[in-house]
């Protein structure tokens, strides 16, 4: 590794150290391979640095995987234990570990784990008393890889009975649990992992009420199904700990309510999983800003329960919408003069066919004037609109799935210039991330453009009034015989031209006039883009799953199918201006439609100079599935690109180049 | 507006008060003293360092004032040194600990932000020994101690 700094000369060694706050300062721009090696220094560093080096503990990182890799998979049970003889070996490498953390976990501020034993270990430690965030985002399990349940079908004839209990795999890891955990009869581990699952929830529960400091806590939704914790133990260790801020769980029952009477400090609540009502929230709680119940079918009273009892809310991410038969005009009463300060709404991850455009805008967009940030699915055609007319402080439209966006059987058939109104009513208007949005051309010139800080737009124009390809043969015909020199600036020689080559000519004039202008006033509107993407430049790899082929023909030549090419869209050759777009210096992302450019050498080595921060483009690159033919113009152009600019990326994967953060 | 500022080897420097202000130590002592002429004794500071110092306020006089980061982010980074700050960083080893040491006392958190990052980079991909050769450094760990602190710590060896 090549230093910043030049050598020191020998006579200008140091004769004494620095001090310790000084020397803990440098340690906080240190890595820990780096902070490994300080410590070994001299005692007075390693006292000042091995805090800082076990601040941060993160078990997927450094050479942890290989160090737990040794560690034989069984869990110290409990502290008191008496080991057998017959497990010596094991036990002892066991206790290995929890001795390390009987050193060292004092110093552990956060901690980001997922293997068990290390868990076991911590926790049976007692010392990791400190922690600030504790995250479990995910189970290793002990075989290596990750848990997975074997889910329990029923019969359907007992579809209404409760499972039969099981019995415990292994005693109680302490007597705090007694009464309060049973196994999961729905959800089970492998037989021979059991024991081990069944003692690390065990664990994680202690090692959250070793915690009372805790600001943070992540405890994925395995950790809720390995074995059933009781409600009432739930709510005990929540009271323990006063200043979380910051909480992601997934129970089966979620008492929002509970949580948050116990809470003051909570700030933010996820949850992948658990059944929520309106009941829940029985009175206001303002210490709420985000919450996201990204699976939860939110029914009409609980989602404006929540709107009206969680004042201080600004962010709200959900699966679904449902009207549950709700009128306007009965939210209204319902909401009163509530104060709705939410500012970023977002849907995802629930199956798109169950967003309910309809009902989003007829309902919950009319409620929500402060929105700033809207995710939404596909068929958005009419919450677009109604953003446009209710949501003046729009900073951000985005879709949600845009890898899947154009999927042929979506009905990406959306109404065109649906955006018009956030274009023309949304001055902090920042970014339009709408693939399969279309906009006509002279439809967008028409609108006033509100924002003058646009950084992403990424739509598909449509309606430019390009040749027909028997007009192209024809001014090709023309322009290979010299007898036309194609020229912006100077008048066309008429005369001599026939009535097909006029048409041709004029109708070029038109086409090439419009999109001048296009082209001109995002130039000069919106020159601080850094996203910029016109058409199907995202090419679905995912539609190869589907049951229809996913390649049409053309001219006998097998095309991905993702979506038909876009008629009439932008040619982006310097003929047809794409020099106007020579104001956006700091264009990271570049997009267009693959099938109906006129991109060729010369623009692209017209980009390769007047774009110094591009990253990635798309609209060149690589087909991955296999038995598409290669496309060898594309291949060529990107080819020939990589030569020019061998450092900007032909995108093939979903990139996230979002402002609005989630 | 300028104030005067007095070095441990009784030199005086006369910066403008925004430049002075740079310091929090000293931006502070005038808020306190109110308006006053009195030049202000830095007793910790040579006059070659605070000729230094004062350089760095110079250059960054405009800048806006760093908001205390209240997250402990693990990810902090020594490579974002700008360039200015990199070449003005380029002295001996005694000169770059005496600004640390002056920047920590007159509380002027980018400079010494910038050259603990010097540090850090002159720490990265050296050994221990070529580390304590730098700093003069004594090991005063036992072999075994050594061997310890490596067993324990090695999730965080590179290798």
């Amino acid at each position: 590794m090549s230093t910043a700094h030049p050598s020191i000369p020998q006579e200008h060694q140091l004769t004494r150290d620095l001090p310790g706050e000084i020397i803990s300062l440098v340690g906080s721009f240190l890595d820990p391979k780096h902070l490994f090696v300080t410590i070994q220094l001299s005692r007075r560093w390693n006292d000042f640095l091995v805090p800082r080096l076990w601040r941060h503990l993160y078990d997927s990182s450094g050479n942890w995987p290989q160090v737990l890799k040794q560690i034989p998979t069984v869990t110290p049970a409990t502290t008191t234990t008496t080991t057998k003889a017959t497990e010596t070996w094991v036990e002892a490498d066991g206790r290995w570990l929890r001795d390390l953390f009987v050193k060292y976990g004092h110093h552990i501020r956060s901690l980001d784990v997922s293997c068990p034993a290390l868990i076991a270990a911590i926790s049976s430690a007692g010392t990791c008393t400190g922690l600030q965030s504790f995250k479990m985002w995910s189970v290793r399990s002990p075989g290596g890889g990750w848990y997975t349940p074997i889910w329990v079908s029923r019969d359907s004839d007992q579809q209404q009975q409760p499972f039969a209990p099981l019995e415990a795999p292994g005693p109680l890891v302490s007597p705090v649990f007694e009464g309060h955990i049973l196994p999961n009869p729905a959800a089970r581990p492998a037989k021979e992992d059991e024991l081990e699952y069944w003692n690390l929830v065990q664990h994680v529960w202690l090692l959250v009420r070793q915690n009372v400091g805790l600001q943070r806590l992540t405890l994925c939704k395995d950790i809720s199904q390995l074995a059933v914790v009781s409600a009432d133990f739930i709510h005990d260790t929540l009271s323990l700990l006063p200043n979380l801020e910051e909480f992601e769980f997934s129970p089966p029952e979620l008492d929002l309510d509970r949580y948050l009477s116990m809470l003051p400090k909570l700030r933010s609540f996820s949850s992948d999983r658990g059944r929520i009502d309106c009941r829940d929230l029985l009175r206001p709680y303002s210490q709420l800003s985000s919450l996201s119940l990204r699976l939860t079918r939110m029914a009409c009273p609980l989602l404006f329960t929540l709107l009206k009892n969680l004042p201080g809310l600004v962010s709200l991410r959900i699966g679904r919408f449902d009207d549950c038969g709700w009128s306007i005009d009965r939210v209204k009463d319902f909401l009163g003069d509530a104060p709705i300060n939410l500012q970023g709404l977002y849907f995802g991850y629930y199956l798109w066919r169950n967003y309910r455009d309809h009902e989003v805008a007829t309902l919950l967009i009319p409620t929500l004037t402060r929105l700033t940030t809207i995710v939404v699915l596909k068929e958005n055609s009419e919450t677009a609109k109604a953003v446009g007319l209710y949501c003046r402080h729009l900073r951000v439209f985005r879709q949600a799935i845009d890898e899947t966006s154009l999927h042929p059987v979506s009905g990406h058939q959306m109404a065109p210039n649906v955006l018009c109104g956030i274009i023309e009513s949304c001055p902090d208007l920042e970014e339009l991330d709408a693939i399969s949005h279309k906009f006509e051309a002279q439809r967008l010139l028409d609108c006033q453009w509100a924002s003058s800080r646009l950084i992403v737009f990424r739509v598909q124009i449509i309606g430019v009034e390009r040749l027909t390809a028997e007009q192209q043969d024809v001014m090709d015909t023309l322009v290979g015989s010299g007898r036309l020199r194609l020229d912006n600036s100077t008048d066309l020689q008429q005369d001599s031209l026939s009535e097909d080559e006029r048409r041709a000519v004029s109708q070029l004039q038109r086409s090439r006039l419009q999109q001048h202008e296009v082209l001109s006033r995002m130039s000069h509107q919106w020159s601080s883009l850094k996203t910029l993407c016109f058409g199907h430049e995202y090419r679905n790899y995912l539609l190869y799953q589907l049951d229809e082929p996913p390649y049409y023909e053309v001219d006998g030549v097998e095309y991905l199918r993702y979506g038909d090419p876009i008629p009439n869209t932008l040619e982006l050759s310097l003929e047809s201006g794409l020099d106007r777009l020579s104001t956006l210096n700091d264009l990271e992302l570049f997009g267009f439609e693959g099938l109906d450019h006129r991109i060729g050498k010369a623009e692209l080595e017209w980009m390769a100079v007047s774009w110094p921060r591009l990253k990635i483009m798309r609209g060149l690159q690589e087909s991955k599935l296999p038995s598409v033919e290669v496309d060898k113009h594309t291949k060529e152009l990107r080819e020939y690109f990589q030569t020019l600019r061998p450092e900007v990326v032909h995108a093939t994967k979903k990139i996230s180049q979002g402002l609005g953060s989630e | 507006m300028t104030v005067i500022l007095v070095s441990s080897d009784n030199q005086d420097f006369k910066v403008d008060k925004e430049v002075a202000e740079r310091s929090i130590l000293i931006k502070n002592m005038l808020e306190d003293v109110g308006e006053s002429d009195s030049p202000i004794p830095l007793p910790n500071v040579t006059s070659a360092v605070l000729t230094k110092v004062i350089e760095y306020c110079e250059h960054h006089r405009n800048d806006p004032v760093q908001v205390p980061e209240e997250t402990d982010d693990p990810r902090k980074r020594s490579n974002d040194i700008e360039e200015w700050d990199m070449k003005f960083m380029q002295v001996d080893q005694e000169m770059l600990f005496e600004i640390i040491l002056a920047a920590n006392y007159l509380d002027i958190k980018p400079l010494l932000d910038v050259g603990c990052k010097t540090v850090a980079n002159i720490i990265k991909g050296k050994t221990p020994e070529e580390i304590r050769k730098a700093f003069n450094i004594v090991n005063d760990f036992t072999p075994e101690e050594e061997a310890q602190i490596k067993k324990e710590n090695e999730w965080a060896e590179d290798r």
